[in-house]
């Protein structure tokens, strides 16, 4: 895979097993997500209503929209439970070592 | 009817030129004003929860019904979420911050079980839904009767020839007890407990509701009925209603709700959530005559999936507040939604109702009609939703409202919001807020008519298209329950 | 080049400031201070308030922006507004003509020396408020309370820095139109959208005493600037095609008194570039059987975020509210219109129209609130919207709050592509598809046009929205 697009967004140390956090890349803003010792980066906005997602709670690989509890997979943005209807988009990660990378380029976008 | 025949007419039915008086404001005095459902009983019950939400109740009823462990869960989890989300800051806030949560019973268990015949519900419960009309109801060979009663369903029954075919219509309890494997699949898909304060208040309590399933191209003809009574005072009724319509079936599925007066408020919660699968066909007709004491604040949402169509017909008459908003998603194409939606407020009552559709299909449709009356201080509110997803092409939406006022202490909003994110689709909404025209009035007057038949023909002919929806036995009772308040008014 | 940066943080010794610079009065002084305490106060606004969803407020850092020096020039000069040009060359010859031109750093008024003799002032607002101090201070102290503004308003209220005086005695009728010009500072090149901008704050305050006719064409324009491409890369985002010249926020706030029997005309047109993010408030009190007619146009500008707020105080009273919108491009418009009818016997009319190209947007929200002793109250509102481009979006939100029984009220909204059988037709009388639809759009506004008064107007704006159709 190329590195191109790529940015050090965090240590994996800073997000807990279960748990998302949110990080801006560029002008894009997204929820990292955990689970089970793999990382999945998905855009930081509810497509129902654009609540936070990354404030939202994280069970295995879903994640619930604090706002009006839809869910999304976080590993392929998928939307699981109404309100919401469209997937979110989802961002490649990549683990180097002890570091997350993302890339947020719009050719990279998957949803 | 036309205003400029009046003047033609006036020589038909009085003096040459004379007018007849209208008598402005009284027209419809009793409409509201005459609750008969108001009595209560004496309480006798098997269990009642103490006052106030507490994790040992919820507790208490998921072990209670003997739950799996997965609901259990779900409910603790539901009611972490209620006490985390704020109230609503919109809507009458000035009513909903009124609410004592700490004040309610949460849980009332009437009687020790379900029966299948009449005759042996016991006697205060039966007397009770004897001046309900229910017994009336089961003689007209309906499809299948649930009654409920506080927390629980305390009469169930189904025509035998729909279980030979396989339609399932149960409690809600016994829809999880029985058919897990279908409620697990279903259950909380359609509206999450996180959607709102209230949603998560009702998974974190819920008892009682329907659980229907009907089988694939089954379609039951015959409506089936629901009945829900609140009895106790501070009484908070939770029930959660999950139907599932298999591809190309079809089911009608009518409820009616109504309390005793108390000076004390109640809460009524429900979460009814409607799957229509491909081709399937689902109408919920709901008459919500709960008494002037009733907060009821009731999410409903609806998907429709290929084909399929889902009509919500919403009469509300009763309740202090009422906020509901009864949503279709559209999410196969060619689904189709429909909301008929009427209200009717008095004093000390505000109607918050509306519809909300959301198009996320190709060629889906939809209707929402919403009429409105107000009078006596009485407040209703139309707020609606249309929204249209991307790439939903050739979309089309019609929606119209219209209000009547009857005096100046009332008021009537209208809240309308449309969300287009697709070029090809054609949309439109009409609103208009008038009062009963004094032409018409005049009309009617002139052909012999006093003002209250007048009037009451005038609303009558408003409410229309919703009492043309409704199954004969119930039209004729709205159209008689108008009359009937309206003579009271007289003199 | 003074500094005032808008953050909450800046203390209110800087309106001093700017009033001080001015040589302003005590007692404006004291209403600007009034009016940054509680904009102090106020929280910003974000896309989850209903009145500012899908703009992008949450987008503008206030704290980077820096305010406009005014502009001290009063001389008068030709001025190089191409729209302003445009107006003229339509329209009546002018009762009188006011340009605030950043570019040229140009600001005067002229009048019409036989209406000046009848009393009419027509002047920029520091000059009428060295003038004319008596008069400035009432109007501003009749107004709504601060209590009742919201933030931008109230930013306006404390930091207004341009704008006009055009009042009118009683019983003057005054048949040719009066044309006012904005032309605003070009947006600083390579500097991110959004943030590091400048402010400008117009205030236009209109008074029609009793039995008096005026008309005002308001033209809100830009020097469009060349923008440079982000360079995607160094950013690792998908800016691709975002530019980089700064924001220009202009944030006017238009007032208008209509008094007993008075008419008063207003012909805004908004033509601004990319750069700009326009807020602005007209706030209408209407008097004893006044007539208001305001005809708004927004042809251009990043954001446009308009509140037209029309208050009916007594009988009698009426008002015309009438939009055209064309967007293209990422265009936003977010229109408001808030018709309040607080007595017996009056009559409001709303008919906006917006279509909308390309990747545009636009929200129209409208309110029309009738008091319960608003007996007799007669409210329409319209709003069409035409999709023209596949991914343009459009939300309407016509709401309707009625406390009194004896009303007519209704609104209308529809939302929907070009008509497929007009297309048909006009593809069978040999116009290709672009040129058919291009004439629909016409037609579509033709019924706004035709309600505009201002003779030469129609055509103007006319001619503005086909430019742009045919861009």
């Amino acid at each position: 895979m190329s590195n191109a697009g790529f940015v050090k967004v965090a240590q994996i140390s800073d997000i807990k097993e279960g748990t998302a956090k949110v990080f801006t890349v560029g002008e894009v803003r997204i929820a990292l997500c955990n689970v089970e010792e793999k990382f999945y980066a998905i855009a930081d906005i509810c497509t129902h209503d654009g609540g936070p997602l990354g404030e939202g709670e994280l069970v295995d690989c879903q994640i619930e929209c604090p706002r009006h509890g839809a869910r999304f997979d976080v590993r392929t943005g998928k939307a699981l439970c109404l309100p919401a209807i469209i997937a979110v988009p989802t961002y490649p990660v990549e683990v180097r070592e002890d570091q997350v990378f993302v890339n947020c380029q719009p050719a990279a976008v998957g949803s | 009817m036309s205003a400029d025949l009046a003047p033609t007419l006036n020589n038909q039915g009085l003096p040459e030129g004379t007018k007849p008086e209208i008598n402005k404001g009284v027209g419809l005095e009793g409409i509201g004003n005459d609750y008969k459902y108001g009595f209560s009983d004496k309480e006798d019950y098997i269990f009642k929860s103490g006052r106030g939400l507490t994790r040992e109740i919820v507790e208490k009823i998921s072990s209670m019904k003997n739950e799996p462990e997965w609901m259990l869960k779900f409910r603790l989890r539901a009611l972490d979420i209620f006490n985390k989300k704020p109230m609503p800051t919109w809507g009458n806030c000035g009513l909903l911050n009124d609410i004592d949560f700490e004040n309610i019973f949460y849980y009332i268990k009437p009687s020790q079980k379900q029966e299948t015949d009449w005759d042996e519900v016991p006697e205060g419960i039966k007397n009770t839904f004897d001046r309900l009309g229910i017994p009336e109801a089961e003689r007209k060979f309906l499809a299948g009767v649930t009654a409920q009663y506080e927390s629980e369903v305390v009469y169930h029954s189904i025509r035998e020839d729909l279980e030979q075919q396989g339609v399932l219509f149960l409690d809600m309890d016994s829809g999880l007890r029985l058919h897990e494997d279908i409620v697990r699949e279903h259950f909380a898909t359609v509206i999450p407990a996180a959607d709102n304060k209230f949603s998560a208040l009702n998974s974190a309590v819920w008892s009682g509701g329907s659980f229907i399933w009907v089988p694939p191209g089954v379609r039951i003809e015959i409506p089936l009925q629901a009945y829900f009574r609140i009895n106790a005072e501070n009484m908070g009724q939770f029930e959660r209603t999950l139907i599932i319509a298999e591809p190309g079936s079809f089911v009608h599925y009518i409820e009616g709700c109504t309390a005793p007066t108390y000076s004390t408020d109640s809460l009524h919660s429900a979460v009814v959530e409607l799957i229509a699968k491909p081709g399937a066909h689902i109408r919920y007709t709901t008459i919500q005559n709960w008494s002037k004491n009733v907060y009821n604040l009731v999410t409903k949402r609806a998907v429709a999936h290929e084909d399929a169509k889902v009509e919500w017909v919403d009469g509300n008459l009763g309740s202090k507040l009422t906020m509901k908003y009864p949503a279709i998603y559209l999410l196969g194409e060619r689904a189709h939604g429909e909301v008929l939606s009427i209200a009717f407020a008095g004093e000390d009552q505000h109607q918050d109702a509306g519809a909300k559709i959301i198009h996320a299909a190709k060629n889906t449709t939809s209707m929402i009609i919403s009429k409105s009356i107000c009078k006596n201080g009485g407040r209703t509110s139309y707020r609606g939703l249309i929204k249209v997803y991307p790439k939903a092409t050739g979309v089309k939406s019609s929606v119209k409202c219209d209000a009547l006022l009857l005096d100046d202490k009332s008021r009537s909003d209208t809240y309308p919001t449309m969300e287009i994110d697709e070029k090809d689709v054609n949309i439109e909404h009409e609103a208009t807020v008038s009062k009963v025209g004094e032409e018409q009035l005049f009309y009617l007057m002139s052909r012999g008519l006093n003002q209250d038949e007048a009037t009451a023909m005038i609303v009558n002919g408003f409410f229309e298209p919703f009492t043309k929806e409704l199954p004969l036995e119930y039209a004729v009772e709205l159209n008689r329950l108008i009359q009937l308040e309206m003579e009271g008014s007289v003199g | 080049m003074a500094e005032l940066k808008l953050a909450n943080t800046i203390a209110k010794e800087r309106v001093a400031d700017l009033a001080q610079r001015n040589g302003e009065p005590s007692w404006l002084q004291d209403l600007r201070n009034a009016a940054w305490e509680i904009y102090f106060q106020s929280p910003m606004p974000t896309t989850r308030d209903d009145d500012w969803r899908k703009t992008e407020i949450d987008n503008i850092d206030l704290s980077t922006f820096i305010t406009v020096d005014p502009i001290k020039s009063k001389a008068v000069k030709t001025p190089s507004i191409e729209l302003l040009n445009s107006a003229l060359a339509k329209l009546d010859e002018p009762a009188g003509v006011y340009v605030d031109d950043y570019a040229s750093q140009t600001q005067y008024a002229t009048v019409n020396a036989e209406l000046a003799k009848q009393g009419v002032i027509f002047l920029p607002l520091t000059e009428a408020i060295e003038k004319h101090p008596d008069l400035v201070k009432k109007i501003f102290e009749n107004g709504k309370p601060l209590t009742s503004d919201d933030k931008f308003t109230l930013m306006n209220k404390a930091l207004f820095n341009s704008g006009l005086l055009l009042y009118v005695p009683k019983n003057v009728v005054v048949d040719a139109p009066f044309v006012s010009a904005v032309n605003l500072p070009e947006a600083a090149k390579g500097q991110p959208a959004g943030s590091n901008g400048q402010a400008v704050f117009p205030r236009i305050v209109v008074v029609a005493e009793a039995n008096s006719q005026v008309t005002l064409v308001n033209a809100f324009a830009n020097s469009a600037v060349a923008v440079a491409s982000a360079n995607p890369e160094a950013k690792g985002s998908q800016s691709d095609k975002k530019e980089t010249s700064g924001t220009i926020l202009s944030n006017s706030f238009v007032e208008v008194t209509v008094g007993q029997g008075a008419k008063v005309t207003v012909m805004a047109v908004d033509k601004l570039s990319n750069a700009v993010f326009a807020v602005s408030r007209v706030r209408t009190h209407i008097h004893k059987d006044g007539v208001f007619n305001l005809t708004t146009a927004g042809l251009g500008g990043k954001q446009i975020k308009s509140d037209i707020e029309t208050i009916m105080v007594e009988p009698g009273s009426h008002s015309d509210i009438r939009g055209v919108v064309l967007g293209d491009g990422s265009e936003h418009y977010s229109y408001n219109t808030i018709q309040e009818h607080t007595c017996p016997d009056t009559t409001s009319n709303i008919n906006f129209r917006v279509a909308l190209k390309e990747t545009s947007s636009s929200v129209y929200q409208g309110i029309v609130k009738v008091d319960q002793i608003a007996q007799r109250t007669n409210a329409f509102q319209s709003n069409k919207n035409l999709l023209l481009g596949t991914e343009a979006r459009a939300d309407s939100i016509p709401r309707l709050e009625i406390l009194a029984d004896d009303v007519k009220c209704s609104h209308g909204a529809t939302v929907g592509p070009v008509d497929k059988e007009q297309l048909f037709y006009l593809n069978c009388r040999g116009l290709n598809t672009k040129e058919a639809e291009e004439l629909i759009v016409r037609g579509f506004f033709v019924q706004i046009l035709d309600g505009i008064e201002i003779k030469g107007a129609a055509d103007w704006v006319g001619d503005l929205v086909a430019e742009k159709i045919y861009k």
